[in-house]
């Protein structure tokens, strides 16, 4: 007997993200399956964000002692793309390995990997024909990113690591990045943080962007608030998603929202424009200098 | 003065808490002599605020920021990482500065840390 995860057509919005979060309650309810088949019979395209979530799938399955089966990549784009891109070699399946200028592998770590992992953002979502963006942004971009990376193995206790996938939107003029992770989620850290059981997954979201509040010991507690601040001045976005809950960041301000599908564990979604152009970083800041 | 060359001790990449601690084990009874220390950031490409919370911003705990301005500079720090720096700074002030609020926070973290461990 198997148990068949239908997955359709998945952007990034978040009604996909309450597909993918079903798929997801589908698998973590299960105890009876020992095969779990990703049926692409319905998908006709498929984001970043969703290959990032769906290998997670496949990892959570097998750390559940089930067994992964792949079946009717029906679509050609979307068995291209996952063919080429990391997933299907993933899991040990055929894949190919071709040259594609927009789509970035998939990547997962199970534990942490700082220099592999600004490695392949460098040179696999950053570089790349009709990016441009000067080695110093990089740079920032990339400390940047990294701060979400690092949470999730400084927060999330999550057994089987971190997924990262992304796309670069020629037309768009967009950097598209997709983190997922099966930890605990933000919300659950922060109730224990501040001994709070109760707190609702909204309030808990809106204490951790708060300057100020760390859920760590000693003056921490910065990475959230640097990205946050980041994709407001340069016309990117943040999205958060951790239970039942979505916080959106971008310059238009900060917008909270419970939703229908909950999901144990964080995935963050940052957008970021693909040209110097956009990026409106302070000025040189030369002065050289009373830090304290 | 004693100079510290990051990219030689931790590489191109100060990103981790666990490093931070590293640089300021060795820093930190340096400054507490009021040795100069010269923290270079030649050769280092990213630097990120895990590292700086715990290489610089947990200095604030016991030494006071008149003496962290005579006796510790920072040399070839990007001026794109200059702002990640200064948060990392105000934000640690922030927290030593209001001992009621630090102990609070240690409390319950404590209880969260057993907690935890009783899972």
């Amino acid at each position: 007997m198997e148990l068949r995860l239908k997955i359709p057509r998945i952007n990034d919005d978040p009604s996909d993200y309450d597909v993918l979060f079903g798929l997801w309650e589908q698998l973590a309810s299960d105890e009876t399956h020992q095969t779990v088949v990703l049926d692409f019979a319905q998908c006709d395209f498929l984001r970043q964000n969703g290959v990032a979530f769906c290998l997670g799938l496949a990892r959570l399955a097998q750390s559940y002692g089930k067994q992964i089966a792949v079946e009717n990549l029906l679509n050609e784009n979307v068995a291209i793309n996952l063919r080429k891109n990391g997933f299907m070699e993933a899991l040990g399946l055929p894949y190919d390995r071709y040259p594609s200028s927009t789509a970035v592998p998939v990547r997962e770590d199970v534990c942490r990997n700082v220099e592999p992992y600004i490695n392949y953002l460098d040179k696999h979502w950053l570089t790349g024909r009709g990016i441009s963006l000067s080695a110093d942004l990089k740079q920032i971009i990339l400390s940047t990113v990294v701060e979400a990376y690092t949470n999730v193995f400084d927060h999330a206790r999550s057994r089987i690591g971190a997924f990262t996938c992304g796309q670069f939107y020629p037309r768009l003029e967009e950097l598209a990045l997709t983190l997922v992770d099966f930890g605990i989620g933000i919300p659950a850290t922060v109730r224990r943080r501040l001994n709070q059981p109760d707190l609702n997954a909204e309030t808990a979201m809106r204490w951790v962007f708060q300057e100020g509040n760390t859920t760590q010991d000693g003056p921490r507690g910065n990475g959230l608030k640097i990205l946050k601040q980041f994709v407001k001045q340069n016309e990117g976005s943040l999205d958060i998603y951790s239970e039942n809950c979505h916080a959106r960041i971008s310059a238009r301000g900060e917008r909270f929202t419970l939703r229908g599908r909950k999901f144990i564990g964080t995935v963050v979604q940052i957008k970021l424009k693909s040209d110097d152009k956009f990026y409106s970083l302070s000025s040189e800041d030369d002065s050289d200098e009373l830090f304290f | 003065m004693n100079r510290i060359l990051l990219a030689e001790q931790i590489g191109k990449y100060c990103v981790t808490a666990e490093d931070g601690q590293r640089i300021y084990e060795q820093i930190h009874p340096l400054l507490s002599a009021q040795q100069h220390v010269q923290l270079d950031f030649a050769g280092v490409q990213i630097v990120a605020s895990p590292f700086l919370n715990m290489a610089v911003g947990q200095l604030l705990r016991d030494l006071d920021p008149a003496t962290l301005n005579t006796y510790l500079k920072f040399e070839n720090l990007p001026s794109g990482f200059k702002p990640i720096l200064r948060r990392v700074i105000e934000n640690a002030k922030r927290y030593y500065a209001d001992p009621a609020y630090r102990a609070a926070i240690e409390s319950v973290l404590a209880k969260r840390e057993e907690d935890f461990d009783a899972d």
